[in-house]
């Protein structure tokens, strides 16, 4: 039987209630090296060239799928088997943050083995702060990103600057919702004036109701992932909610779209590498994050995806490469400097509850959208 | 061969001359012996036991809630300091960092106040903590706001602020006495149960010893080798005094391995947290001040180095010891961009000196803190672990402790009972 996304958000709540007696590794796990490993990551994070670069490096065989399509989807499918006590058949999954504290929480995320991972250390402490994981003991970011307004000017007719921008009228029927709902119901909280980053059950619900009312006036003409992409340059879609990474890409590749961090702030997150308890290959997925934080290599995988980069170091490598290289080092969507920095919300936390209901409300939008 | 006499009356005197009487005479005080032995080693288990649940309950998570506290007071006035020196309304990240922290601290507060048990100086101590941390953040905010005015008050409600966190009996200060308070209790309960132990065995020998010349009497009476059941009996007691000696010398085992694989490291931990904090705060000091003198010594940095070295040197696994280096990598890195803030103040760039000190010089801070805490609460596991085994020794114990003598108990009377059947 599989569930509806719906099902599982509201079966998530009972998992959560039964996963919380768990508890984490205490981290004296041997590092037994099997040579294997098999990563679960999103779409277009990674050069495939850049995979066979890494065994190269490292000597394994490494099995990586791009099958982690959302978080309700990925959770479904990967994640909960594991919260229900499965062995895992992935030793590296990349969750968004907020799913990731789910796992920690329930007990269910190897401890790192820091002494195989010594660029450990070149986490940029921005992401070493989450109270949920102070100081990163069980997840390494992968990539950070934000979720801003890409759109086309040809179709927008002038600049989108505004998140009320798109919710403008002459807009209607052709603007793209983000499917991940703290990024959406966070962006209608920024259009609302409230702070995403200190949400409460009552400017979460506005900023629901909001976005509730222009999916069923048909204002919003589709749900978007990474496929927003698509919806821009086929003109199905003049303007949307979009992540960064994608949007920088396609500005690359043709310069009539246009990505902005619009005047009320973007919400920030990051994707992260985690362990999951009992995975098989545990040295072989220490292997990988360290691997993926020396500077070097982060500089070639930043460059690929273009999405924030975690890793300290990276952009001095990027500018002692000249040429493009240098160029993406001052780019702020792969590395934000401060005044970029001061306009990205990270979503907050509410209690669980609350954001289920409210995971719940939003996921019943997709219905408007079959 | 048994031999038959006449039931003596119960009022008669001579009922206590006879052989059953004398024989119930022995059953009664062996089994009264057994009940206080009885009584002692639950009093030594109890001891055990309540050892092991002040160290789980209370040691371990009053020294790592107390520096988690610390923690956040750390990364507060960081960020305080940071928003403080930027001196714009706009440096949201930083506003909301220690707006989190200030909000994180009443918590962890609580779960030291929690913990603490009975102790008043502590309490004293967390009450002054307690007052101290809203006036902190009252301060902290007056002080922005007349900051971002122009007034030139800010500067003394910041000091002000600076004080209420490292000055003399300060938040710093006051989770010090608290810290070691819980250190001073934890030696307390490394030798806790050690009478009561005692009493127990002595208790046990007694018995042991009175069993020993029953079953000597009974030969000698009977002509029989052995009494069965007063051998079992025997063997409960012997067995109760092995346990409780293997429960008092594992429950010591654990209990110094928990405090030298990584109790020592947490306080060592929480040393060196102060310690960095006190630095940064003289690093602000001296840039807000313009006052190369404030700005933290050669000293104070070999100080910290020197604690790293120990930290290394007290690891106990490869995985503690990555820890430890990349906790070295992070003060390194932090100290190193304070030399480059030390660099511009002395070069008269105060300016410069605080954008470093507010950009990469807190973000390295950040990352240092963060490990720090990252590092005690691995160390945390290691000691619950550690705990843990030891309550695991406890868990049949007290139940051990009352079911066999009371089971030997039963034996002796049983035993000497089927000698006094033979008499009728």
């Amino acid at each position: 039987m599989r569930f509806t996304r719906r099902q599982f958000i509201a079966a998530a709540g009972a998992m959560t209630a039964l996963g919380a007696c768990g508890r984490a590794g205490t981290g004296n796990r041997p590092l037994v090296r099997t040579g294997q490993l098999n990563v679960i990551n999103w779409a277009e994070y990674i050069d495939p060239a850049t995979i066979a670069k890494i065994e190269a490096a490292t000597g394994l065989s490494i099995d990586y799928r791009e099958v982690y399509v959302d978080n309700v989807s990925g959770v479904e499918e990967f994640i909960a088997p594991v919260l229900g006590g499965a062995t895992p058949t992935y030793d590296i999954i990349t969750p968004t943050f907020w799913v990731a504290d789910q796992i920690i929480e329930q007990g269910k995320a190897e401890p790192l083995p820091l002494e195989a991972i010594p660029n450990h250390v070149n986490i940029d402490p921005a992401y070493l702060i989450n109270d949920w994981d102070r100081g990163s003991r069980f997840q390494m970011p992968w990539q950070g990103g934000m979720t801003g307004i890409a759109y086309n000017p040809e179709l927008v007719d002038g600049e989108i600057s505004s998140i009320n921008d798109l919710f403008d009228s002459k807009l209607a029927g052709r603007v793209g919702l983000i499917g991940e709902m703290r990024e959406a119901v966070g962006l209608a909280m920024l259009s609302n004036g409230d702070d995403p980053s200190r949400p409460s059950a009552r400017t979460a619900r506005a900023g629901l109701a909001k976005i509730r009312q222009y999916v069923e006036n048909g204002h919003f003409n589709a749900i978007v992932f990474d496929d927003f992409v698509d919806f821009l340059t086929e003109g199905t879609l003049a303007a949307t909610m979009a992540w960064s990474g994608q949007a920088a890409a396609l500005q690359l590749e043709d310069e009539r779209f246009e990505f902005v961090i619009p005047t009320e702030g973007a919400i920030s997150w990051f994707d992260t590498m985690i362990m999951p308890l009992g995975a098989l290959n545990y040295a072989s997925a220490a292997e990988w994050m360290n691997w993926a934080y020396d500077p070097l290599n982060a500089a070639e995988i930043a460059a690929w995806n273009l999405y924030v980069c975690p890793v300290l170091g990276t952009q001095d490598v990027l500018r002692s490469q000249g040429g493009d290289s240098a160029a993406l080092a001052e780019n702020p969507l792969v590395f934000p400097d401060a005044d970029t920095r001061n306009r990205l919300f990270n979503w907050g936390t509410l209690d669980r509850e609350t954001e289920r209901s409210i995971e719940l409300e939003f996921d019943s939008l997709f219905d408007f959208f079959e | 061969m048994t031999a038959s006499v006449a039931r003596p009356s119960w009022l008669s005197p001579d009922r206590f001359r006879t052989t059953p009487a004398r024989l119930r005479t022995w059953s009664t005080v062996i089994s009264a012996l057994l009940i206080v032995a009885a009584i002692f080693a639950s009093f030594a288990t109890q001891a055990f036991i309540s050892s092991v649940d002040q160290v789980e309950r209370s040691t371990g998570p009053v020294l790592i809630s107390t520096q988690r506290l610390v923690g956040s007071i750390a990364e507060a006035d960081a960020a305080n300091t940071a928003v403080f020196l930027s001196g714009t309304a706009t440096d949201r990240q930083q506003q909301s960092l220690f707006e989190n922290a200030i909000s994180r601290a009443p918590q962890q507060l609580e779960d030291v106040s929690t913990g603490i048990g009975e102790d008043p100086e502590s309490h004293e101590a967390l009450k002054r903590v307690a007052s101290q941390l809203p006036e902190y953040a009252r301060l902290a905010e007056r002080a922005r706001t007349a900051n971002l005015a122009g007034d030139p008050t800010a500067v003394v409600d910041l000091q002000r602020a600076f004080e209420l966190v490292s000055g003399e009996n300060g938040m710093i200060d006051n989770t010090r006495i608290v810290t070691s308070r819980t250190q001073a209790g934890f030696d307390d309960d490394l030798s806790a149960g050690y009478l009561e132990w005692i009493g127990a065995m002595v208790a046990l020998a007694v018995s042991l010893l009175v069993l020993l010349l029953a079953q000597r009497n009974l030969r000698a009476r009977t002509r029989r080798t052995f009494n069965i059941p007063l051998v079992l009996a025997t063997f409960c007691v012997i067995g109760l005094a092995i346990w409780l000696s293997l429960a008092l010398v594992g429950r010591q085992a654990d209990l110094q391995s928990a405090q030298s694989e990584a109790y020592d490291s947490i306080a060592l931990t929480a040393e060196l947290q102060t310690l960095a904090f006190e630095y940064k705060t003289s690093e602000a000091l001296a840039i807000i001040n313009e006052d190369i003198d404030v700005f933290p010594s050669e000293e104070s940095n070999s100080v910290i180095e020197d604690r790293l070295d120990s930290l290394l040197t007290s690891a106990d696994s490869t995985r503690e010891e990555g820890a430890v280096a990349l906790l070295k990598a992070r003060w390194d890195r932090y100290e190193s961009t304070s030399s480059k803030v030390r660099s511009a103040l002395e070069a008269n760039g105060t300016s410069a000196a605080r954008s470093l000190a507010i950009t990469e010089g807190n973000a390295d801070f950040n990352g240092f803190n963060t490990t720090v805490e990252s590092v005690l609460l691995a160390n945390r596991d290691q000691f619950n672990d550690s705990v843990a085994s030891a309550s695991n020794r406890m868990r049949w114990l007290r139940l051990g402790a009352i079911f066999l003598p009371m089971l030997a108990a039963l034996l002796t009377l049983g035993g000497y009972q089927l000698r006094i059947n033979e008499y009728w």
